[in-house]
């Protein structure tokens, strides 16, 4: 019965969806008041979506095995919560979650545009509308999650067990939340390009928008990363898999536009390059979902692979993608932008920092690519991976790394004094040095590229935050705290990211070793004794369950539990589940791997030194930009106007 | 004119997409083809005498990697079979990562199409040959040059429209 | 409840046979878990063996340690793996003319982009 009111909804959406794309003179015949009709229909667009979504929960949570979705994606013996996040954790799903979160911004941009120039906001909505009805009819045609079995099993197969975790309810709704709002600022961007104009105000209006999303994407690619850490058993954090590749391509594209955003609203240039931005933004976050949800690229991430749900994204990714450009081309020339600066000035760097944003997310989209296009040519199939990036994407996002410390110094230099910024230059460089060589004595595996990331870091955090004092000194007033937290906060966040990320990559033990119950192993100061083993009945599970007690200089600090579990839904392939003491400077890390006889198992032993930092950084970055979004707020408002 | 080139290179990428939908992902192409079959030291499955390479047919063969663990190759085997049958052509077997006991009853319940089978335990042959699905299947020259591999199942259309054109043609060129 | 282990067990059955190996782990990690990371999982194909819990992969895991105490260099075992497993394998691709764009692509790029906007953009 519920499903049948979420069908129904759903159509509804549709109906609701395609008002907001029809035309005025079209509409004008419907009604009088045209204005009223699609504020209306944007803000309604979210209730609907949500009930439908509400309908396919509740039936998840009353087990409805009449729904194909439900019966490949749960099962009655699952526990509750994963039976509610069951609800996107597949494809039908997950895509009718994207139609909710495209809603929801779509109620956001319909309720805080009032600022906006009429014509401009009815615009502007009706593409959002359009790409609403897009993925709505995506949905319908394809991915129907209200779509009834022909016959009704006894019970369900079950969710895929490595999406039974915390980490997994998350991070698909802080990802899409990230995604999708890209479609605001899409949209916008589409809006000024056909209205010839892309004003100071309105740069100024679109900067919040692109933050949060900026923010949201942050969050879900380093809850993603941090899954992976816990859940997949080696250890590592990041792999350059083709799905995060396709969430980092959006998120590299945002970080280069917020800052064009910058330059846009204070010095009126690089007006047809952000519009750029925005556009590739958004096509780069529809690639994504293509790429995914297609099959096209062999990933765990993917979705069941059908060349129909591939095909009509891909439809739609050529109009949406093929359309705006084609607006691009063809009126970006008529939006005045004057760009004209000296090679010292802040504009020339944020046009560096630009560049080397699109050419990381270049590298990444060739990289991506590649396998492809030589699979097509006919050519032997090959793999891109770890070492590729780590040669070209790293060299490429060093020195805007070296950047990010360095911008403050420009901000200062209001007078262009080329002698003033050397010299402060060469102090803060000579103060850095100092600080990165004492850091020597803290590692016991020292190399350049550890004194490269200790370096960076402190080049970043000294010169930012020397930047805000020097900012409160000059201005001596308080607000100056509050309007620029959140990019100082953002851009430390950055540099703890990069210490962590350098000083795990270079200083991490890891051991594969047998271990018989009763011995103990010593990494650095640390001994892990192998105590028991154990098995037991989880509740759609059988597990093993080991028990190690962790002595740090012979004192009992911790037990770990690393765990092997059988799920009958997964073809009995066994799963992992690491044993983790975290902690600021390491983490300790064990996994079971294989039985080798009664008592004498493999297991992984590692050490991760400051490997918390990695999200630490991005959880600063999270709150970077949250809080930048509330001081733009703050921060007295501008009259807009068309 | 300066709208062309952007848009040359998006039809371009949209068509990657596009027939990429189309491409086969997953099945590998073997680099071992037209090189040498490598040494191996095994015994064979049944009689446990030593195996190796000179013990080969001299002619053109297929050599098939199975085991009794493996649900396809039971679907295979009616087709193998069936090949035995035709006497065109030999089948050699590799018995890869199994227990003797259960590969010979496998024979015995399924019957057997090999000429003989070489017995894999440890699955090093397996590896040398760059075996990832099995059942994988190789057609050798008499001069032990890997000529085609097929990975999973060979089925009668395989067989009929794939193999034995391939065999005749390299009985023709020499 | 024996069963468990059983199908852990079973999955790692051949591998036994090299655990004599795997004793001595303590020499050469740092290569033997580079190498594990950086190659692929032929039957799962978008996991690395280090990850992986499929034979194969546990085959080459042991196949790779086997080496590493044997002394064999990275270039060895990655030249062994492709040999056998074609260059999809390896998570690095090879610098070859085919790869060319792929290697060079990025640096191009970036040549044409700064070119272009700087060019563009400085007061002259």
């Amino acid at each position: 019965m519920i499903s049948y009111i979420g069908s129904f909804i759903i159509l509804i959406a549709l109906l609701n969806a395609s008002l907001l794309v029809l035309s005025k003179p079209i509409l004008s015949k419907i009604t009088s008041d045209y204005d009223s009709l699609i504020l209306s229909t944007s803000k309604l667009q979210f209730p609907l979506v949500l009930i439908a979504f509400i309908c396919l929960i509740v039936a998840f949570v009353n087990d409805d095995f009449s729904l194909k979705y439900i019966s490949s994606n749960s099962n009655s013996a699952l526990p509750f919560f994963y039976k509610i996040s069951a609800t996107w954790a597949g494809h039908e799903g997950s895509m009718l979650l994207w139609c909710l979160i495209l809603s929801f911004w779509t109620f956001m941009a319909s309720m805080y545009s009032k600022s906006l120039d009429t014509q401009f906001r009815l615009k502007f909505l009706s593409i959002m509308g359009f790409l609403n009805l897009g993925f709505l009819l995506f949905l319908v045609f394809t991915s129907n999650p209200f779509e009834k079995n022909i016959s009704i099993p006894i019970d369900g197969k079950d969710l895929n067990p490595l999406l039974q975790d915390f980490g997994l309810i998350i991070h698909p709704p802080m990802l899409y939340m990230g995604y999708v709002g890209l479609s605001v600022v899409f949209s916008f961007a589409v809006t000024c390009l056909l209205q010839h104009d892309f004003k100071k105000e309105w740069a100024k209006w679109i900067r919040p928008w692109a933050l949060m999303s900026w923010s949201f994407l942050t969050l879900g690619i380093a809850l993603g990363s941090w899954w992976a850490y816990y859940e997949l058993g080696w250890g590592g954090w990041w792999f350059w898999d083709p799905v995060e590749n396709a969430s980092f391509m959006p998120w590299l594209i945002t970080t280069a536009l917020i800052h064009s955003l910058i330059t846009c609203e204070q010095k009126s240039m690089f007006k047809n390059w952000t519009i750029l931005l925005s556009i590739m933004a958004f096509s780069l976050s529809l690639l994504g979902t293509f790429l995914v949800r297609s099959g096209i690229l062999i990933s765990v991430h993917s979705f069941a692979n059908d060349p129909a749900r591939g095909a009509f994204i891909l439809l739609f990714l050529t109009i949406v993608v093929g359309g705006s450009l084609l607006i691009y081309f063809k009126n970006s020339p008529k939006i005045k932008d004057n760009i004209s600066f000296d090679f010292f000035s802040r504009e020339s760097f944020f046009l560096i920092n630009n560049i080397l944003l699109v050419t990381a997310t270049f590298t990444i989209l060739l990289g991506t690519m590649y396998p492809l296009l030589l699979d097509l040519l006919g050519l032997e199939k090959i793999s891109v991976g770890v070492p590729y990036y780590n040669a070209v994407f790293l060299p490429i996002m060093t020195p805007l790394a070296l950047l990010a410390g360095y911008i403050p110094i420009l901000f200062l230099s209001k007078r262009k004094d080329k002698k003033y910024m050397l010299n402060h230059l060469l102090a803060s460089l000579l103060v850095v040095i100092f600080l990165s060589l004492l850091s020597i004595a803290f590692f016991d595996n020292f190399n350049l590229n550890v004194l490269l990331g200790v370096f960076i870091f402190i080049w970043i955090s000294f010169n930012i935050i020397y930047d805000l004092i020097n900012r409160y000194y000059l201005s001596k007033t308080k607000n100056i705290f509050f309007t620029n937290i959140g990019m100082t906060l953002a851009h430390l966040g950055l540099a703890v990211f990069i210490l962590g990320a350098t000083i795990v990559e270079n200083n991490k033990v890891e051991k594969e070793i047998v271990v018989k119950i009763g011995e103990t192993i010593e990494i650095k100061n640390y001994a892990f004794k192998f105590k028991s083993i154990s098995e037991y009945d989880g509740p759609n599970y059988l597990g093993v369950k080991a028990k190690f007690l962790v002595y740090e200089n012979n004192n009992l600090i911790t037990e770990l539990y690393p765990e092997k579990r059988i799920y009958a839904s997964n073809n009995n392939m066994p799963m992992t589940e690491a044993g983790i003491d975290p902690g600021l400077s390491r983490d300790l890390y064990i996994t079971l791997g294989s039985l080798i006889n009664d008592d004498v198992w493999s297991v992984r032993i590692y050490h991760k030194p400051f490997i918390r930092l990695i999200w630490l950084g991005a959880l600063m970055m999270v709150f970077g930009g949250v809080l930048s979004v509330l001081s733009k707020r703050k921060s007295k408002p501008v009259a807009l106007s068309g | 004119m300066k709208i062309k080139i952007p848009l040359i290179i998006f039809i371009f990428f949209i068509a990657v997409l596009f027939f990429g939908l189309f491409i086969e992902t997953r099945t590998i192409q073997s680099p071992l083809i037209g090189k040498k079959l490598p040494n191996y030291e095994l015994v064979e499955l049944n009689t446990g005498y030593k195996s190796d390479i000179y013990m080969l047919p001299n002619e053109p063969f297929l050599l098939n990697v199975w085991a009794s663990w493996c649900l396809e190759c039971i679907r295979e085997h009616s087709v193998l079979t069936n090949i035995a049958k035709d006497k065109k052509l030999k089948i050699v077997g590799i018995n890869y990562k199994d227990e003797r006991n259960d590969a010979l009853g496998w024979l015995s319940i399924y019957g057997n199409p090999y000429l003989y089978n070489i017995y894999d335990y440890t699955g090093q042959l397996g590896l040398d040959l760059g075996v990832y699905g099995v059942p994988e299947t190789f057609l050798v020259d008499k001069n032990r040059i890997i000529r085609a591999k097929h990975i999973g199942a060979i089925t009668n259309d395989i067989y009929q429209q794939q193999i034995i054109p391939m065999v005749e043609k390299i009985n023709e060129g020499n | 409840m024996k069963v468990i282990k059983d199908f852990i067990y079973a999955g790692i059955l051949i591998s036994i046979i090299q655990i004599g190996a795997l004793a001595d782990a303590k020499k050469d990690d740092i290569l033997y878990n580079q190498m594990i990371t950086e190659i692929r999982c032929m039957v799962c194909q978008n996991q690395n063996i280090a990850e992986s819990e499929a034979p194969l992969a546990i085959d080459l895991r042991n196949k790779v340690r086997e080496m590493v105490d044997e002394g064999k260099d990275e270039d060895y075992i990655k030249g062994y793996m492709s040999e056998r497993y074609s260059d999809f394998i390896l998570y690095e691709p090879s610098f070859s003319p085919r790869n060319l764009i792929l290697w060079l692509g990025p640096f191009l790029f970036l040549f044409i982009i700064s070119y272009y906007f700087f060019r563009r953009s400085l007061k002259k």
